[in-house]
């Protein structure tokens, strides 16, 4: 979900959970909070003995609801119309905390003149394409430049009008109207948009009596401003909807707007599920990133060579005007000496996609027979994924699949007793595929780390072995890798350069010679290349 | 677990009078401590006694990232309960974290590789070696065949469209890091994904 890091230049919860106990007001938004993340909500319960007010917005009453002061009923979905209505509320009866808002957000900020609202072009914004049914953003920017959006997001669809554009913000800041009367500043655009969501539409929309909305808008901005804060808690019940995204953008206004990101118990808390999944964001198992958020090559963008891409993705101000130093870094971790000023750091062995390479279109390109061979790492798509039986047939079609797993998931048996089975499509000897189900290590059996939903790293021990032959993933990843560059030692074709050029020196652990995940950590952390010195700063 | 014997009417009575709290707290001794112990109580030892090494880990179920310490004995886990020295958790875990011992000894799990050959009807047991040579063989094979250098106009890519990788948001980052390195830096695969696009 590229929202928060749209809104605040960094795709985490802005605060840790245990801050929650500090907090005035709680609204929790599309999660059960109490009973499925119970540990987090103790601190929203310390906060309630403290005399905050917990609220519940949801469709259903669940514990959370039982425990909140106020329980507001929406219907599924219509999340939009309440936040919406909650800004508008702030903004026409002139509640926001304007110390604030003035110098921490763009509230004033003047946007091009070319921008128009969905009043005036029949309920589209500017930039609206007819013909590819999406948007140009051009119009969307300041007033003479535009100012690049943390680099996650920048696979959104940007154009290059753009990318030329963003290079002025380190000539001047952009345009500002303090006084807040320009009719194009962020400020008079969010109060001509935000102007239909009153409390009787809100009411119409999402099925919460007004009264009980009121109460809700009261309780946040009563807890915001000087001296109090309120904080924003959701889940997947914000993103598993198809408009997540613009859920959590809408309550990162809200915050914005009350004052309420950066100050003692006030912010957004995503509430994830997995284990890490914050931590396979920021050293992404994804199809569009490389570790730290550098954008992963585009073969359809000007990412021809390093300088090209370097050229293209670096921003003049900000943090991420240390892109070139990060990329660098990466590829020395990856090719070591093979990567030098000489060769572009290697940067051409990196591979370069050429479109939407995530979960859904995967499943088609195995439907389709593009995708010949699969790895399955402690995910279950067969149950999990959208449209299992697609993903099933997809399965059907792969030469070979490695499924990784503790257990004999649906997955792992989809040739056996999945949907096609069952449902009498094919037969087990149609099945072509080859399948592995490799044992797996729990955390305690392996030494490693997490990130947790607020982005703090912490450490598991290997206490004991995993089962006869259960490994990790970073043994079997090793392991193969090890067993892969053998295969590939005596190449001499060029496109073979990166899996021979690639570092892959870890100190092996240990009767199963499991590699050492402090190394790799150490890596991930980095270090000096010729001196191998730990980084002790992010620099 | 101890089998505890059962006992006669005359024992009951006897240790009944034996054990009785009350006459021993009259007598001076603390209803806290002494007072309260009976027989069968002074001889129960606690089960993590009984462990010869602990460990730290996290709880592998959601991502608010409650510590554990997970107590064992000769190399299997006896034991998994909330570290007391976490911010997060302060000792304590949800009812599915402090099922996690269950997790670890599950009947379910498995400890061999399983292996399923094409338009086979069953699952054979395989050697981890044998597994291990033979993915590195598909591997290169499938890489081999579907390796693009270079696009028509002569843009170099680097990639194969031939293999997918599908997981990571339980994993470690480690294993998260070696992943991306290896499919994608070394051998040029660009479906790679994770739950954590949504």
């Amino acid at each position: 979900m590229p929202s928060l890091g749209a809104s605040y230049g960094r795709g985490a919860a802005t605060l840790p959970q245990w801050d929650l106990a500090n907090s005035d007001c709680v609204l929790v938004m599309g999660s059960n909070m109490a009973e499925n993340h119970p540990i987090a909500f103790r601190f929203v319960m310390q906060a309630k003995a403290k005399g905050a007010t917990v609220i519940h917005a949801d469709p259903r009453f669940t514990r959370t609801s039982a425990l909140a002061d106020i329980y507001a009923p929406v219907r599924a979905g219509s999340d939009i119309a309440f936040l919406g209505g909650v800004i508008r509320h702030i903004l026409e009866n002139d509640l926001w905390f304007r110390e604030y808002a003035m110098d921490y957000t763009n509230i004033a900020t003047i946007i091009s003149p070319d921008y128009q609202d969905p009043e005036r072009l029949d309920g589209v914004f500017s930039g609206w394409n007819e013909d590819g049914k999406r948007y140009t953003m051009d119009t969307w920017q300041y007033e003479g430049m535009a100012v690049p959006s943390s680099l996650a997001e920048h696979h959104v669809d940007t154009t290059e009008s753009f990318n030329k554009t963003s290079k002025r913000t380190d000539q001047r800041p952009p345009p500002e109207d303090r006084t807040l009367q320009h009719p194009n500043c962020v400020y008079q655009i969010m109060r001509r948009h935000y102007a239909r969501y009153t409390p009787e539409m809100v009411e119409r929309v999402t099925g919460c009596p007004a009264k009980v909305f009121l109460k809700v808008c009261d309780a946040l901005v009563r807890n915001s401003g000087r001296e109090r804060t309120g904080a924003i808690c959701y889940a997947v019940g914000w993103t598993h909807h198809s408009t997540g995204v613009q859920m959590i953008r809408g309550a990162g206004i809200i915050q914005a707007l009350l004052g309420n990101v950066g100050r003692p118990g006030g912010g957004v808390l995503a509430l994830r599920g997995h284990s890490s999944i914050q931590g396979s964001t920021d050293i992404p198992t994804l199809y569009d990133m490389l570790p730290g958020y550098l954008q992963q090559p585009h073969a359809y963008r000007p990412h021809k060579t390093f300088d090209e891409y370097i050229e293209t993705e670096r921003t003049p101000t900000g943090w991420w005007h240390n892109f070139p130093k990060y990329t660098v870094s990466l590829l020395k971790a990856w090719y070591g000496d093979h990567a030098a000023k000489s060769n572009g750091w290697g940067y051409e062995w990196l591979p370069k996609i050429v479109g939407d390479h995530s979960q859904l279109p995967m499943t088609l390109a195995m439907r389709d027979r593009v995708i010949r061979g699969m790895f399955f790492l402690g995910q279950n798509p067969a149950i999990g994924g959208s449209n299992s039986k697609v993903v099933q047939a997809g399965m059907a079609q792969l030469d070979w699949m490695v499924v990784r797993d503790c257990a004999e998931t649906e997955t792992a048996s989809f040739w056996s007793q999945g949907h096609l089975i069952r449902d009498g499509d094919m037969r087990p000897e149609d099945i072509g595929t080859e399948v592995f189900l490799m044992p797996a290590c729990l955390a305690g059996e392996k030494d490693g780390t997490f990130t947790n939903t607020h982005r703090l790293l912490q450490w598991h021990d290997k206490v004991v072995e995993g089962p006869g032959d259960d490994r990790s993933e970073l043994w079997f990843i090793y392991h193969l890798g090890k067993r892969l560059k053998e295969l590939y030692a005596d190449s001499t074709l060029e496109r073979d350069k990166p899996i021979r050029n690639l570092t892959w020196n870890y100190r092996e652990m240990g009767p199963q010679c499991d590699p050492s995940a402090e190394d790799v950590l150490k890596e991930i952390n980095g270090y000096t290349w010729v001196d191998r010195k730990q980084l002790s700063t992010v620099q | 677990m101890k089998r505890i014997p059962r006992r006669s009417i005359a024992d009951r009575i006897g240790g009944f009078v034996r054990d009785w709290s009350l006459p021993r707290q009259m007598a001076g001794q603390s209803s806290a401590t002494e007072a309260a112990e009976s027989r069968l109580s002074r001889g129960l030892r606690p089960r993590l006694e009984e462990a010869d090494t602990v460990g730290t880990s996290i709880c592998p179920y959601c991502a608010v990232g409650c510590s554990q310490l997970i107590y064992a004995r000769n190399g299997r886990p006896i034991q998994v309960e909330g570290d007391p020295r976490s911010p997060i958790n302060q000792g304590t875990l949800c009812p599915k974290g402090a099922a996690t011992l269950g997790l670890m000894t599950m009947p379910e799990r498995i400890d061999t590789v399983m292996y399923r050959a094409p338009h086979s009807t069953r699952w054979e047991n395989r050697p981890l070696d044998w597994a291990m040579e033979r993915i590195a063989y598909l591997v290169k094979r499938t890489r081999d065949e579907t390796m693009v250098h270079k696009l028509p106009d002569g843009e170099v890519v680097n990639h194969s469209l031939g293999i997918g990788s599908l997981g990571g948001a339980t994993l470690d980052n480690e294993e998260n890091y070696l992943i991306k390195k290896l499919f994608s830096g070394g051998l040029g695969m660009v479906w790679i994904e994770n739950q954590a696009r949504v």
